[in-house]
């Protein structure tokens, strides 16, 4: 297994990225045209301050987005291809993800895109340096909108939009009678 | 020999002796834990023994004399250490390797005079080997810096070792060959190294003669490349899989199967770098291990035979040796642990399927044998159950081998398929298994298969089980099902296995709908695909390389052989076990079955066990699965548990044992059920069983009206019914309630009599008792009033080192308990602060409180800051509702103390802390908490309750160590 270990770069973080924000409300209230829902999971020791995406917008999530008493981020998204970018720790640690290739994610109009956990792992809560992945948690975040936002996500169709192929959702759907 | 024969096969006779007649369920808490002894060594000169011993939790490296089985010296460990390698320097020297949290520290224990001492020593670095003509010196192996990988090679002797002193030694070799292991060979007096390519991921074996300075290649292994399948790999790696050490200048032995289908032993010339003959091929299992003589010829071969290790030697009178060991010990692997130099003395584990493990020491010399140890005491007397080997062929017509564990005693006609994991190079033994024996001492039959794929029956073998999930895998077992059912006739069958057999037992419960009951399915994979892309860097091309060597290739016919995508082919009840942290068959693959059978309205029980990987990390966790799975068989097949009255105490006790253990699982938070029947029924199952513990645990539910209707009369039935079934901590509980008066009435007579029950069972109990009647003798009035016994008696913890190591947090609680509650006289209070200033080193009074915040606390960044709105309402009192609060809120005051004169950070004070937990209603007392807290004056001091618990009030009361209260105020919580 290929394990990432991402050194910490302790400088002042740069401000260009977008703040936006999370869907704290269950209603369907119609997307923009060019636009769909990204779902996004986060698992930390630590608390989390800030994920950096690039892609047709950039933008900075934050403690603030998660879904109070989860670990999940639903954001209303221009759709497109987005790099993760960046991670900020509440230690004040800062991890620059810096091979892209492994950092994209794909956020489909009209839809909801679950693309994957964010899993960093460190040693203390001063490690120097941490593993991050993107682990494909594709039931569990469908547990989530089932129990948190059913009335989106039975708007709205669910796809895996994380790295690699994954057959659930499309399965799990075609078993509803919702696949498309 | 033939009196080593005799002296075994009596002791043999004798152990047998003392089996029962009736077998009866084996503890889970016995078979589910460390060895009590292992990793013999005999000292070079075979005149000592040494082993790793657990008493008291804690493990011990103990010296023996074998002629005497006297220990003479023992070094006891801390629960936070254990022993990570230890190996004898001379016939009087040993040198440890002891591992503390992350951190490893060295010692080297002498004995002389008939006992022994231990030095810490202050060196990096490992033992090489023991130099051949000098006792006195070892080759020692030291970083070229600190921290770094290459090391160096020294000749040093054992004094100036124990000194850590290496002014004196010779260096052999610095630096250039960049070695990152060394040994030595006496036969052939050179050194090996080894180097590591990291460019490469290439192993380069190389030797030196001792006394030259050129290092000389003769082996490079590729591990890496191999393990992918790449064809990078050196041209030693294709032909070497085990180098066995040198046989003669140029050639070493190997186990290899570069060209054959088995693993056979050959020799490898390195020069010419050319493969010999097959020395030696089994016709049907691969070899495990090799030896050689002294002058380079084929000494022995081992192999295991249908699951057991079995050696073949080719010198007459050592097979006949073997053989006739072999007699003595029928159906048994012997395994030579250790041997002093000369091979006059050794040291022979003994196991098997229905032998847990014994140790015998013997000689050579004198053909004199002796029983050492147990691995593990407490089963010695048990009766377990031996497998019986079956032999069959699959539809194919391959011969296969498998293993049938039959109930000891009376059999619930159940018979459980238990399919290995792996599946490709991984197999099963005929060697004890706890698992299967606690499943077979409950009655079940248990079948496990060596299956295609399964490791030792040759390349083709293993190769042919590739890319056969659910497939010709499913088929061989079901073959040898077939076979038992045509020997044995069982009522039901379930399926059981972990990992690939967590996946094979849906699989065969999928495909044979009509033959199985129930599916057991533990950390399992159950939608393949999901295997080749668990994330960003579980993904990809090496993923697909690694895995495919497996699963076979990636492609959407898995989904054919992936149970997620066809559930509603699954009739059986299933239970599903997963580890949360589990990175092999990660938990998202359990949880997705688990959604898919929900969705089919299967019916579906999960137990996730939070903190486990791919296995537990505890023995709790390994006792608690094996338990609950148990009880699902029986729930799901309508199997009663025992009548509790139709048992002997023995079988009470085991399944009064495993309800408790159930029932911790449902007390417990990292254990996450889907089921969830209250932790409080199945306790009083145990409890009817007999089972103090369980028994406490009701007594407490009635205390505390956890999730019943409190009940102190039914408490106090528990907590008496707990301590009669020899649960000490429950005559402790007893005893504190009637001393403090929590709960029920202060009654000095019955608070007397259940402290000193108490304290006849040694161990915490026992303590924490003794120090509950010293605050009796404080607290108590005449006639049991006994002030200055009280007041000595503290005295003695204060000068006992090991008393205040174990039980540090209660005498805090003592001390307090006297300072707040005793009416002292002026000279007994002088005593008392006295003798704390000692205990604790302090220096300072306290004159009251400062920078004191009082409320609700709530943490962020590892520190707690004080919620707006929650301080203090009025002069006394404070209210605090749940509902406006978070599970990890805290409520208390955090103050530092304002001692006599100017603060200064060496100065140290302490203060009384009580918090009285009191019914807001009808102000009885529920409980009471006391200690001493403290520091030096800018410290933060936090007196904070964790949990918030409605319609309770917690009052609390600091005070000097003169009983001259500094703070109070009542925190009353609110629903």
């Amino acid at each position: 297994m290929r394990q990432l270990w991402i050194f910490v770069v302790i400088v002042l973080v740069a401000g260009c990225a977008t703040r936006v924000s999370s869907i704290r409300t269950d209603e369907v209230v119609p997307l923009v045209g060019g636009s769909g829902y990204l779902l996004i999971g986060v698992e930390t020791a630590h608390d989390l301050n800030f994920v950096d995406l690039d892609g047709p917008k950039s933008i900075r999530l934050s403690d603030k987005d998660l879904r109070a008493g989860t670990n999940y981020i639903l954001i209303e998204l221009p759709a497109g291809v987005y790099t993760i970018s960046e991670l900020t720790l509440g230690t004040s640690q800062r991890f620059v993800l810096d091979d892209e290739d492994n950092w994209q994610v794909d956020v489909k109009k009209q839809r909801i895109s679950y693309v994957g956990h964010l899993v960093v792992k460190s040693r203390g809560y001063w490690a120097r340096r941490a593993s991050i992945e993107l682990e494909n948690r594709s039931s569990q975040a469908l547990e989530f909108l089932e129990q948190d936002f059913p009335v989106i996500l039975a708007g709205y169709p669910l796809d895996y939009g994380g790295p690699g192929k994954d057959h659930f959702l499309p399965y799990v759907a075609s078993q509803n009678g919702s696949a498309d | 020999m033939k009196k080593l024969l005799s002296q075994i096969i009596l002791l043999i006779a004798l152990i047998s002796f003392g089996v029962p007649a009736l077998a009866e369920p084996i503890s889970a808490a016995a078979l589910f834990q460390k060895a009590d002894s292992s990793r013999f060594q005999l000292s070079p000169q075979g005149r000592y023994i040494s082993f790793v011993g657990v008493e008291t939790d804690n493990p011990a490296i103990n010296i023996a004399d074998p002629l005497t089985n006297k220990v003479i010296y023992r070094l006891q460990l801390n629960e936070d250490q254990s022993f990570s390698k230890y190996q004898w320097l001379n016939d009087n020297t040993l040198f440890l390797r002891i591992r503390t949290g992350q951190d490893y520290a060295k010692f080297i224990i002498t004995l002389a005079d008939g006992t022994g001492r231990y030095d810490r020593v202050a060196i990096i670095g490992s033992v090489v080997a023991r130099v051949a003509d000098n006792p006195d010196y070892v080759y020692f192996q030291q970083p070229i810096l600190t921290g770094a990988p290459y090391l160096d090679l020294f000749r040093v002797s054992i004094e100036d070792l124990k000194k850590s002193d290496f002014s004196r030694a010779q260096r052999i070799q610095h630096d250039g060959e960049n070695i990152i292991d060394y040994a030595y060979d006496a036969k052939l007096d050179r050194f090996g190294g080894v180097h590591f390519n990291k460019l490469k991921g290439s192993l380069h074996f190389k030797f030196m003669k001792r006394g030259s300075e050129s290092w000389q290649t003769f082996l490079i292994l590729n591990p890496e490349n191999e393990k992918n399948g790449e064809n990078e790999a050196d041209e030693d790696s294709r032909v070497v899989r085990v180098p066995l050490g040198f046989i003669s200048p140029t050639k070493i032995g190997v186990l290899t199967n570069a060209d054959t289908d088995k693993i056979v032993v050959r020799t490898y010339d390195y020069e010419t770098k050319e493969l010999s003959d097959v020395l030696y091929q089994h016709p049907l299992y691969d070899l495990e291990d090799a030896g050689f003589t002294e002058d380079g010829e084929l000494d022995y071969v081992a192999f295991s035979q249908h699951g057991l290790l079995e050696y073949k030697y080719f010198n007459d009178s050592q097979q006949h040796l073997f053989e006739q060991l072999k007699e003595a010990f029928p159906d048994r692997a012997l395994y030579t642990v250790s041997q002093s130099d000369d091979k006059n003395f050794g040291i022979l584990r003994v196991a098997g399927s229905d032998e847990p493990g014994r140790y015998y020491w013997y000689s050579a010399a004198t053909k004199e044998a002796k029983l050492l140890a147990y691995s593990y005491h407490e089963l010695m007397n048990e009766q377990f159950s031996k497998s019986e080997r079956i032999r069959f062929t699959s539809k194919d017509g391959t011969p296969l081998e498998a293993f049938l564990n039959l109930p000891q005693s009376a059999s619930n006609s159940v018979l459980i398929v238990m399919p290995h994991g792996g599946p490709i190079g991984v197999r099963e033994t005929d060697s004890f298994n706890a698992e299967v024996q606690y499943l077979t001492s409950r009655g079940f039959a248990v079948l496990r298969v060596n299956f295609r794929g399964s490791w030792g029956f040759g390349k083709a073998f293993m190769e042919q089980g590739v890319g056969q999930f659910g497939k010709l895998i499913e088929e061989d077992i079901s073959a040898a099902v077939d076979e038992v059912r045509k020997l044995k006739s069982f009522d039901k069958l379930c399926a059981m296995g972990t990992s690939y057999g967590g996946y094979s037992s849906v699989m065969l419960a999928m495909k044979k709908p009509e033959l199985y009951s129930c599916v057991v399915a533990g950390f399992g994979v159950y939608d393949l695909p999901l295997v080749f892309n668990v994330s960003n860097y579980r993904s990809g091309e090496s993923r697909e390389k690694e895995w495919s060597r497996v699963i076979g290739e990636n492609n959407d016919a898995l989904l054919d052989v992936s149970p997620v995508y066809f559930a509603d082919k699954l009739e059986a009840p299933i239970l599903l076990v997963a580890g949360k942290q589990d990175q092999v068959a990660a938990f998202e693959q359990t949880n997705r079955f688990h959604y898919v059978l929900k969705q089919n309205s299967h019916p579906v029980e999960s137990i996730y066990y939070e903190n486990a990987g791919h296995s537990h990390n505890n023995w709790w966790a390994a006792r608690h699965e094996a338990a609950a799975k148990v009880d699902f068989i029986y729930r799901t097949l309508g199997i009663a548990y025992p009548d509790p009255e139709a048992l002997t105490d023995r079988q009470r006790e085991v399944f009064g044992e495993d309800l408790n253990l159930l029932a911790e699982g449902l007390r417990y938070e990292d254990v996450i059920q889907s089921r969830s029947p209250s932790a409080h029924e199945y306790n009083l199952l145990a409890a009817n069983y007999g089972n103090g513990e369980a028994a406490y645990s009701v007594g407490s539910d009635y205390l505390l009206g956890r999730g019943i209707p409190k009940d102190i009369a039914l408490a106090l039935r528990y907590y008496n019914l707990s301590g009669e079934k020899g649960y000490a901590p429950a005559w402790v509980q007893l005893g504190r309630m009637y001393l403090h008066g929590e709960q029920v009435k202060p009654d000095w007579e019955l608070a007397s009599s259940y402290l000193e029950r108490a304290t006849l069972v040694k161990g915490e109990s026992e303590r924490e008792a003794r120090l509950y009647q010293i605050q009796f003798k404080c607290l108590a009035p005449e006639p049991w009033r006994d002030t200055e016994a009280c007041l000595t008696d503290l005295e003695g913890y204060f000068t006992d080192e090991r008393a205040v190591e174990l039980s540090r947090k209660l005498i805090n609680r003592a001390l307090a308990v006297v300072s707040t509650e005793a009416e002292l006289t002026r000279e007994q209070r002088s005593r008392l602060v006295n003798g704390l200033h000692v205990f604790y080193d302090l220096n300072k009074s306290v004159t009251g409180l400062d920078e004191l915040q009082s409320g609700a606390f709530r943490a962020s960044y590892g520190k707690y800051s004080l919620i707006p709105g929650s301080e203090q309402q009025d002069a006394e009192i404070t209210t605090i509702s749940k509902a406006e609060y978070v599970e990890d809120d805290i409520f208390g005051v955090i103050f530092q103390l304002n001692v006599e004169g100017t603060d200064r950070y060496r100065d140290a004070a302490v203060i009384a802390v009580r918090w009285t937990q009191t019914d807001t209603a009808t102000q009885e007392t529920i409980y009471k908490e006391h200690f001493l807290t403290g520091g030096h004056p800018h410290l933060n001091l936090r007196v904070t309750r964790p949990k918030l618990e409605p319609g309770t009030t917690w009052k609390l009361e600091l005070s000097d160590l003169n009983q001259k209260l500094l703070y109070q105020r009542d925190f009353v919580i609110t629903e």
